[in-house]
C-alpha cells in the first residue's frame, strides 16, 4: 500500500481437463478409510480428513506443509476408483464422441479430405482460443454429419446406434456400454482428431470425460463444524465422499473375490450415482441424495450455481470491512457533501494513518487517548497500531485504556496508526437497491450526537431515501488511491446532474420548495428583524437594499433570494405556477400570476421561484447552475437554498389540514349535481345498450363501446368537479400553495379530497370481479350501473360508504401487487442489460466506444461524443444559454415577442 | 431485366480493363430493349462467366473505338465503365427463349434479377448562415456536428444576426460543446444499462388500450421494455401504423376498403364448421350476415377450400353450406380436416386480425391501424406508402429493412415506450443498447441466449447464469481467459479495466538515498 511495490497483476487464467495422472501427482494422500476422526477427534490416517489434505484445527500442522491452519492453503487428496465411472458434466460431450466415432479403430467417422477443410479455423480458433464459439458450432456440424454414418469411412467397420439412458448410461443397439468399454473406445480415438470434436489436444483427452481417479478436495473447503454442544458435524462434501469410498471399497472387494457380475454390476452403479450426485445432485432423473435429516445434499454445482453460489455471492461480491449500517434522518444544516455519523460508529471505524516526521507528535496525542477518549466534545482516538518490525513483518497492537500512553510513546516513523474517523474523513455512503452509480456516493465525515446518520434532505433523490426507517451503508475508505478517486469522481457535487437525461437528480424536495415560493410568491415584504432571523443559517456577503413603504424599511422575498445566486446569471422561463390557461397571452415579465421567472445579473426580479426552478429533475435555475459553474458553486448554491428555504418555512410557519380543503355549502351542490347528471348519462348508455341501440364505436363490441363510455363519463365529471372545487381552493391556501409549486400532491388528490374520488379500477377496467355476474351480493346479477362496478362517489373528506371504501380497496390493492412484481421483474432486466454493456468503454482520442475484444460498438459514442450527464437535456449545446451569453439582453427581448 | 453475355478474348480483355473506361467496338446487335446503361457479362471460355461489364452508353458505330472485339464488322460502339470479376456459371443464369446448349458461343441474351435502384443519400444543402458558421468553423480550425450547426444557424435567422454577434455565437457553442464531451474510458456501457433499469421500477406493468376512438391495444411499460431487449420474434401485441398513398388517404370509403382487405378472415369468421358424425362429412354452413360484413363471396370461401391439400376429399354445395366428404373417412380425419378449414384463410393477409381507420386530423389524411403485423405483405399493396408505414415488431423490421433498420426500431419503440410512462431517458444510452444488440449484423437478445453468452470471458459468462456447463466447456476447449472485461477482473480480485483502471501507469521511486 504504501512504497514503491508494482502490483501484479494475473493476465490470464486457463482452463483444463484433469488427466488421471494429474490428479494422482498433484495428491497429497491417497485416501482410502471411509471415516474421519478416531475416538479422541484426532483425524484418521488415510481418513478424509487426514492432516495431508490441510488442517482447520488450531494447534495442528499440515503434514504436507508443515502450515498452521491460516498458513496452509489445503492439499488435494484422491480415491482411486475400483471401476471407471462417468462424469455427468460431460455427458452430452461423451454421447456426442461415441456417435462421431468409430467403434472399433476410434476414428472419426468422416473421411480426411472432409475432416481436414476444417482445421484451419478450428485450430486457430480453439488451440490460439480466438472466437471459441465459432469453434463449438463447427464441431457440432461435424459431429452430427459424423454420427449419419453408419459405415466407419477408415476401416468399414459397422456402426451401431447409441442411446443414452439419461442421466448415465449408454446402450449401443440397446446393450448397455460400460464406462469401462467407453474408456477404451476413447482413448483409441487419435490425438489429431480431438479438435473436430471440440475438445483442445493441449489440455483435454475424451477418456479423462470418464473418471478413474476421483480428487478428494482439501478439508478446508470442506471443514468440520464443531457445535457449542461438542458435538460434531461434517460438510456434506465430506459425507458424499464418505459414501463413494464406501462403496468404491466393495466394489473392490466384491471384483477382487470374484463375486457375481450382478452383484459388481449393482455395485458398480450405485458408485456412479454417489460419483454423480458428488458432482450435482440436482441431475434429472436421479433422486438427490439427502442429509440424514431430509435435506438435499448441497454438492459441488450447487456450491457455484446461482445467486447464493459461490460465483455470485462470494467473487462477484464481498463482504467488507470497515462498513456500517443504521437508519437515517434528516439534517438540513449539512451540506448536500457531507453525512453525519453517530460517535459510537466513529469510534468503530478507523482510517490508518502512516506515521511520518511530519505528523507524529499529532499521531501520538490521538494514540494516547485511546479508544474511548473522555468529554463532552469528540475527539478521535485510535483501536489499533500497526508496527512494522526490521524484517518487515506487522504486527497488530491492540489499544486499550492502559497501554495507550506507552503505545504513543513508542510511536516511530513508518508505523500505521489506525485512527477513529473524524470530521472531514471521506465515507461511501450507499443505500439499496443500488440502481444507478448516485447510490453510492463519497461524503465528508461530521461526527454527531445520537445514533442515526443524517445528510441533507436534497440529496434524497438519487437515494431514492426517504426517512420512514430506511437504513443506509457506510463504507470507510482506507488506502490513498481511494481517497482520492472518491473525492474527486464520487463526491456529491460531483453527481448533481444525473447521467440518465441530463438534468438534475439532486436538487430541492418539498419544504424547499414551498419555503421558496413563500418567500418569493409576489414578493413579500420582511422587516429587519425577521430577515435576520431567515437570513441566520444562510452565508451572505450583506444585506440587500431595503425599500421604504410608509416611511418604514422593509426587505423584498425576491432580493432575499437573490443574495444566493450567482452575480453573472441571466436568464427568464415559466415557472411551474403558469399553467398557461386562463391568459390568452402570454405578457412574460407583466405576469400578474407572477409566474414569469426573470433574472438579471444574479437579481430575481420577477416571478415565483417553485419546483421548475429548483425541484430536483425539474429545476431549470438548478439546471443551469450546475451546468455553468463549477461542481463546488454548484454544490454552494444547492447549501444556500436549503438553508436560506428552511429559515423562512421556520420562521413564517407552515401547516396544512383537512379544513384546507373546505368548500362552500352552494358549491358542493353544484358538484352534486355534476355527479348526477354523469349517474343519469351512464344509466342512459346502458338504457341503450339494453335496448340494443347503442351505436357501436368503430372497431368495438357494443359491450366495449358502453365500458368506455361510462369510463369516459365518469372520469369527465371528477375533472370538472375537481375543477369547480379547485376554483375555491385558491392561492393562499396551503394545500393549494404545495400542489401548485410542486412541493407535494398534485390538484387531484386535493379534488379527490374536497369533491369526488371517482371510478376504480382494475387492469385498467371498472371493477368486474368477485361473484358470479356481479360484484358484490348487494347488487343485481348482470347490473350495469356505475356503483356496481367501482364507482366512487364520495370525496375523501366526506368519507367512504362500505361498498365504495371496499372497491377503493381493490384498486388500491392491485397497485400494491403491482409494486411487487414490477421490482423483481425489473431488476432482472437490469442485471441483464449491465451483464451485456458493463465492458463498454469510450476509447482515448476518438470516442469509438469498444469491447474487451476490441470490437467496435459505435463509431462515435452517441453519434456526437457528448456526455448525457453534462448534455441539456441531451442537448449538446444550450442553445439559449449560448444565445443569451452572446446577445445579451437582446435575446431576451426577442423571446418576448421582439420588442 | 434483359441483358447480354458474350465471348471475347482473355487478352484483348486484360488490355481493356488496364485503360478504363475505355470504347470498345462489338461485331453482334445489341437489341433494342436494352438501353444504356446497363450491366452485360462476358465469358472467354463460353461455360464461365468472368466479368461484369458496365456500359455507360451505346455510341453510333462511326466512333473509333479505342479497341473493339473483331476488327472487323463493327456494329456498336459501347462506353464502357468499369469492369467488375464475377464468378458464375453459364447455367446459373437465366437465357431468354430456347435454351441454347450450354456454352455460350458469341452472345446470348439472358434476363437478370433487376438491380436494386442505388438510392441517392439526401442531404440538404447548407444555406447562407450555415455556409457562414462553417466559415467561422473553418476559420477557427474547429468542427461541430451537423446538427448543432443547422439548429444555430436556424436560431441565428430567427435572431438576423449580423456576423460579428454569428461569431460570437459560434464562439460560445465551441466552449459549450467541447465542455460536453465524454471522458475517456468512460463506462458508457454500465451508465447506459443504469440509466434505462433504474427507471424500471417506476414503469406500469399493464396492458391497456388508447384511449380514443381508434383502439388497438398494446403492451406498454416494462414488459414492453423487456421484450425489446429479448428480441422476440414475435411481440405480444404486434400492431402496424399503415400509411397511404395520396389518391387515397384522403377518401374515407377507400381507405375503408383497403382495411377490409387487410384484414384476414379465416372460414371460421364468416361460417360454422360442423362434423356430421352420422354422415362422416364436415358441413361448412356460411353465415351471409358476417359475410357481407367483410365483403366475403361464396366463390372466395369455395376457391380457399379447393385449394387446400387434402387428399380424397370432395365438394358439394348445397345452398348455404359446403359439404366436404371423404373416401373413407375417419373420425380423426374429419376432425383434421375440420380444424384445418376453420382456420384457413380466406381472404385478407396473414396475421393481421384487425384494421381499423382512423382519421388523423394532425396530418389531415386517414390511417389504416392494424391488430397483428405482416410488414412484407402490406407493402406489396397497392395504395400503401412504403415510406413511413410502420410496424412495431422489431424481428419483421429486420427481416424485411435490415439491421438498420432494425437498430432504429429498437431505438424508436424503447423511446416511445419509457416516453409514454413520462420518463426521460437519454437517447445515447438507448443507441448504444440497440447498437450493441445489432453490431454483428443480426439482432441478438440482451440475455443468456443472445450478448450475455457470448462473452469472450469464461468466468464472466459462468457468473452470470449457467455456472456449471461454462466451466465444464472450457475445460474440454482449453479456453482462456483474458481478463479484460469488469466481471472477471472482479472475480480474480483486480482493478477493473474501465476508467481510472483503464490507465495504467507507473511512478519509478527515486534511488533510496540513506
Amino acid at each position: 500500500m504504501i512504497g514503491p511495490e508494482v502490483q501484479k497483476r494475473i493476465s490470464s487464467l486457463r482452463f483444463a481437463l484433469l488427466s488421471p495422472d494429474e490428479v494422482r501427482k498433484m495428491s497429497a494422500v491417497k485416501v482410502t478409510t471411509a471415516d474421519t476422526y478416531d475416538e479422541d477427534g484426532f483425524p484418521l490416517d488415510r481418513g478424509l480428513m487426514d492432516l495431508h489434505m490441510g488442517v482447520i484445527e488450531p494447534g495442528l500442522r499440515c503434514k504436507t506443509c508443515n502450515g498452521k491452519v491460516d498458513e496452509c492453503p489445503g492439499h488435494f487428496g484422491h480415491i482411486e476408483l475400483a471401476m471407471p465411472v462417468i462424469h455427468v458434466g460431460f455427458v452430452k460431450e461423451i454421447k456426442d464422441i461415441l456417435e462421431a466415432t468409430c467403434n472399433s479403430c476410434g476414428r472419426i467417422k468422416l473421411k480426411d479430405e472432409e475432416l481436414e477443410i476444417y482445421r484451419p479455423v478450428l485450430e486457430k480458433s480453439i488451440l490460439n482460443g480466438e472466437e471459441s464459439l465459432e469453434a463449438l458450432a463447427m464441431s457440432k456440424k461435424i459431429i452430427d454429419e459424423a454420427a449419419q454414418r453408419s459405415v466407419c469411412p477408415h476401416c468399414g467397420a459397422e456402426q451401431y446406434k447409441i442411446t443414452l439412458d439419461k442421466p448415465t448410461t449408454f446402450r449401443e443397439n440397446g446393450r448397455k456400454l460400460s464406462p469401462k468399454e467407453i474408456r477404451e473406445r476413447f482413448e483409441r480415438i487419435p490425438d489429431k482428431d480431438l479438435i473436430f470434436l471440440g475438445l483442445n489436444p493441449n489440455t483435454a483427452r475424451p477418456e479423462w470425460m470418464i473418471l478413474t481417479v476421483l480428487p478428494v478436495p482439501p478439508v478446508n473447503v470442506r471443514p468440520t463444524i464443531t457445535l457449542e454442544t461438542g458435538e460434531r458435524s461434517e460438510d456434506d462434501l465430506t459425507h458424499k465422499l464418505v459414501d463413494i469410498i464406501r462403496i468404491n471399497q466393495r466394489l473392490r472387494d466384491s471384483k477382487d473375490s470374484g463375486a457375481p457380475q450382478l452383484i459388481i454390476e449393482d455395485l458398480w452403479e450405485l458408485l456412479q450415482y454417489h460419483i454423480t450426485t458428488y458432482f450435482d445432485n440436482q441431475t434429472s432423473g436421479l433422486p438427490p441424495a439427502r442429509h440424514r435429516s431430509g435435506r438435499p445434499l448441497k454438492t459441488i454445482v450447487q456450491r457455484l450455481k446461482g445467486k447464493e453460489g459461490r460465483f455470485r455471492s462470494n467473487l462477484s461480491g464481498k463482504r467488507v470491512n470497515f462498513s456500517a449500517r443504521t437508519v437515517i434522518s434528516p439534517e438540513p444544516f449539512l451540506s448536500i457533501n457531507e453525512v453525519g455519523i453517530p460517535e459510537e460508529a466513529a469510534r468503530e471505524l478507523t482510517v490508518p494513518i502512516p506515521v511520518t516526521p511530519f505528523n507524529i507528535e499529532k499521531l501520538r496525542e490521538i494514540v494516547r487517548r485511546g479508544p474511548n477518549p473522555k468529554g463532552e466534545k469528540y475527539l478521535p482516538g485510535a483501536n489499533y497500531v500497526i508496527k512494522q518490525n526490521e524484517k518487515g513483518l506487522k504486527q497488530r497492537i491492540m489499544i486499550m485504556e492502559k497501554n495507550a500512553e506507552d503505545v504513543a510513546n513508542k510511536l516511530e516513523v513508518g508505523w500505521i496508526v489506525e485512527r477513529q474517523m473524524m470530521d472531514g474523513d471521506v465515507v461511501l455512503f450507499n443505500r439499496q437497491p443500488s440502481l444507478h452509480r448516485m447510490s453510492m456516493m463519497a461524503h465528508r465525515v461530521r461526527v454527531m450526537k445520537n445514533r442515526t446518520f443524517r445528510f441533507n434532505l436534497a440529496v434524497c433523490p438519487p437515494y431514492n431515501a426517504d426517512f420512514d426507517g430506511d437504513e443506509m451503508n457506510l463504507h470507510v475508505l482506507q488506502s490513498e488511491e481511494a481517497k482520492a478517486e472518491a473525492r474527486i469522481l464520487m463526491a456529491v457535487q460531483e453527481h448533481i446532474r444525473s447521467p440518465r437525461f441530463g438534468g438534475p437528480i439532486i436538487g430541492g424536495v418539498h419544504d424547499h420548495i414551498t419555503g421558496l415560493f413563500l418567500l418569493t410568491y409576489k414578493n413579500p415584504l420582511f422587516t429587519k428583524e425577521q430577515v435576520l432571523h431567515i437570513l441566520s443559517y444562510v452565508n451572505y456577503d450583506s444585506l440587500p437594499k431595503p425599500v421604504i413603504v410608509d416611511g418604514k424599511e422593509y426587505y423584498r422575498g425576491k432580493d432575499i433570494f437573490s443574495l444566493i445566486l450567482p452575480k453573472d446569471l441571466n436568464m427568464e422561463y415559466k415557472a411551474k405556477i403558469c399553467d398557461g390557461t386562463g391568459c390568452k397571452e402570454c405578457v412574460f415579465d407583466k405576469c400578474p400570476y407572477d409566474a414569469y421567472v426573470m433574472i438579471k445579473n444574479g437579481q430575481l426580479l420577477t416571478g415565483t421561484i417553485d419546483e421548475k426552478s429548483i425541484g430536483a429533475f425539474k429545476g431549470v435555475l438548478l439546471d443551469r447552475i450546475s451546468r455553468d459553474y463549477d461542481s463546488v458553486t454548484a454544490a454552494k448554491f444547492i447549501d444556500n437554498f436549503t438553508r436560506l428555504s428552511v429559515g423562512v418555512i421556520s420562521y413564517m410557519g407552515f401547516t396544512t389540514g383537512i379544513d384546507d380543503t373546505d368548500i362552500p355549502e352552494e358549491t358542493k351542490i353544484q358538484v352534486d349535481e355534476i355527479l348526477n347528471d354523469a349517474i343519469e348519462s351512464t344509466k342512459a348508455y346502458i338504457d341503450a345498450y339494453q335496448k340494443g341501440i347503442l351505436q357501436s364505436l368503430p372497431g368495438k363490441s357494443p359491450e366495449e363501446t358502453l365500458e368506455d363510455n361510462i369510463m369516459r363519463v365518469l372520469s369527465d365529471a371528477q375533472k370538472k368537479a375537481g375543477e369547480i372545487a379547485s376554483k375555491h381552493l385558491g392561492m393562499e391556501n396551503p394545500s393549494v400553495i404545495m400542489a401548485r409549486s410542486g412541493a407535494r400532491a398534485s390538484m387531484l388528490n386535493l379534488s379527490q379530497v374536497a369533491a369526488n374520488i371517482g371510478q376504480q379500477a382494475v387492469r385498467g377496467r371498472r371493477i368486474n370481479r368477485g361473484y358470479i355476474g356481479r360484484t358484490l351480493p348487494h347488487f343485481k346479477k348482470g347490473e350495469l350501473g356505475a356503483y356496481a362496478h367501482g364507482y366512487v362517489r364520495s370525496s375523501y373528506k366526506k368519507g367512504l360508504t362500505p361498498l365504495e371504501y371496499f372497491f377503493h380497496a381493490m384498486g388500491g390493492r392491485e397497485g400494491l401487487v403491482d409494486t411487487a412484481v414490477r421490482t423483481s421483474r425489473s431488476g432482472y432486466m437490469q442485471r441483464r442489460l449491465i451483464n451485456a454493456l458493463e465492458d463498454l468503454k469510450v476509447t482515448e482520442n476518438d470516442g469509438l466506444v469498444i469491447d474487451t475484444t476490441d470490437n467496435i460498438i459505435q463509431f462515435a459514442y452517441g453519434e456526437d461524443i457528448i456526455d448525457p450527464t453534462r448534455s441539456k437535456q441531451g442537448k449538446a449545446v444550450d442553445y439559449d444559454a449560448v444565445f443569451s451569453k452572446a446577445l445579451g439582453e437582446r435575446f431576451f427581448l426577442q423571446i418576448r415577442g421582439g420588442k | 431485366m434483359l441483358t447480354i453475355v458474350w465471348k471475347d478474348n482473355e487478352k484483348k480483355w486484360k488490355q481493356l480493363i488496364e485503360n478504363l473506361p475505355t470504347t470498345y467496338g462489338v461485331d453482334f446487335p445489341i437489341p433494342e430493349e436494352i438501353k444504356p446503361p446497363f450491366k452485360a457479362f462476358v465469358t472467354m471460355d463460353g461455360s464461365n462467366i468472368d466479368y461484369a461489364v458496365y456500359v455507360k452508353d451505346i455510341l453510333p458505330k462511326t466512333e473509333k473505338p479505342k479497341l473493339s472485339r473483331n476488327t472487323k464488322g463493327i456494329q456498336h460502339v459501347l462506353l464502357i465503365e468499369k469492369v467488375e470479376e464475377v464468378k458464375m456459371h453459364v447455367n446459373e443464369i437465366e437465357p431468354v427463349g430456347k435454351k441454347q446448349g450450354t456454352k455460350v458461343q458469341k452472345i446470348l441474351l439472358i434476363n437478370i434479377e433487376e438491380e436494386a435502384p442505388k438510392i441517392p443519400v439526401k442531404f440538404k444543402g447548407y444555406d447562407d448562415f450555415e455556409n457562414a458558421i462553417i466559415e467561422i468553423l473553418k476559420n477557427k480550425k474547429e468542427n461541430l456536428p451537423e446538427s448543432v450547426i443547422r439548429e444555430i444557424a436556424s436560431r441565428s435567422k430567427k435572431f438576423k444576426l449580423n456576423k460579428e454577434d454569428l461569431e460570437k455565437v459560434v464562439e460560445f457553442t465551441i466552449q459549450e460543446y467541447k465542455k460536453s464531451s465524454v471522458d475517456p474510458h468512460e463506462a458508457v456501457g454500465i451508465v447506459a444499462a443504469q440509466s434505462i433499469g433504474e427507471p424500471g421500477t417506476q414503469l406500469t406493468l399493464r396492458t391497456f388500450h388508447y384511449a380514443g376512438v381508434a383502439e388497438v391495444n398494446i403492451t406498454k411499460g416494462l414488459p414492453r421494455l423487456i421484450e425489446i431487449v429479448d428480441a422476440r420474434t414475435k411481440p405480444s401485441t404486434p400492431t402496424m401504423e399503415i400509411y397511404l398513398e395520396d389518391d387515397i388517404k384522403k377518401d374515407q370509403e377507400k381507405v375503408e376498403i383497403l382495411a377490409k382487405k387487410l384484414e384476414s378472415t379465416k372460414v371460421i369468421d364468416v361460417a360454422d364448421v360442423e362434423i356430421n358424425v352420422t354422415e362422416m362429412t364436415v358441413t361448412i354452413v356460411m353465415d351471409k350476415e358476417k359475410m357481407s360484413k367483410r365483403r366475403i363471396s361464396k366463390n372466395q370461401i369455395l376457391e380457399a377450400i379447393k385449394k387446400m391439400k387434402h387428399q380424397g376429399t370432395t365438394l358439394t354445395e348445397e345452398g348455404d353450406s359446403i359439404i366436404i366428404t371423404l373416401q373413407d373417412p375417419s373420425y380423426k380425419k374429419l376432425y383434421l380436416i375440420s380444424e384445418d378449414i376453420k382456420n384457413l384463410l380466406v381472404s385478407g393477409i396473414k396475421g393481421i386480425e384487425r384494421a381499423i381507420v382512423k382519421y388523423e386530423e394532425s396530418i389531415g389524411e386517414y390511417k389504416i391501424y392494424t391488430q397483428g403485423s405482416n410488414l412484407k405483405s402490406v407493402l406489396e399493396l397497392e395504395g400503401v406508402d412504403h415510406r413511413k408505414t410502420y410496424t412495431n415488431d422489431i424481428m419483421e423490421i429486420y427481416e424485411v429493412l435490415g439491421v438498420e433498420a432494425a437498430r432504429n426500431a429498437i431505438i424508436d419503440e424503447s423511446i416511445k415506450t419509457l416516453e409514454e410512462q413520462g420518463l426521460s431517458v437519454d437517447v445515447r444510452h438507448l443507441m448504444l443498447v440497440a447498437d450493441m444488440m445489432t453490431f454483428e449484423g443480426n439482432v441478438e437478445a440482451i440475455g443468456r441466449h443472445g450478448i450475455a453468452g457470448k462473452k469472450s470471458s469464461v468466468l464472466a459468462r459462468a457468473a452470470f447464469e449457467i455456472t456449471s456447463k461454462h466451466l465444464l466447456q472450457a475445460g474440454l476447449l482449453g479456453e482462456s481467459d483474458e481478463l479484460r472485461g469488469v466481471a472477471e477482473n472482479i472475480i480474480v480480485g483486480q482493478p477493473i479495466t474501465l476508467g481510472t483502471g483503464a490507465v495504467n501507469l507507473i511512478y519509478k521511486y527515486p534511488e533510496k538515498k540513506r
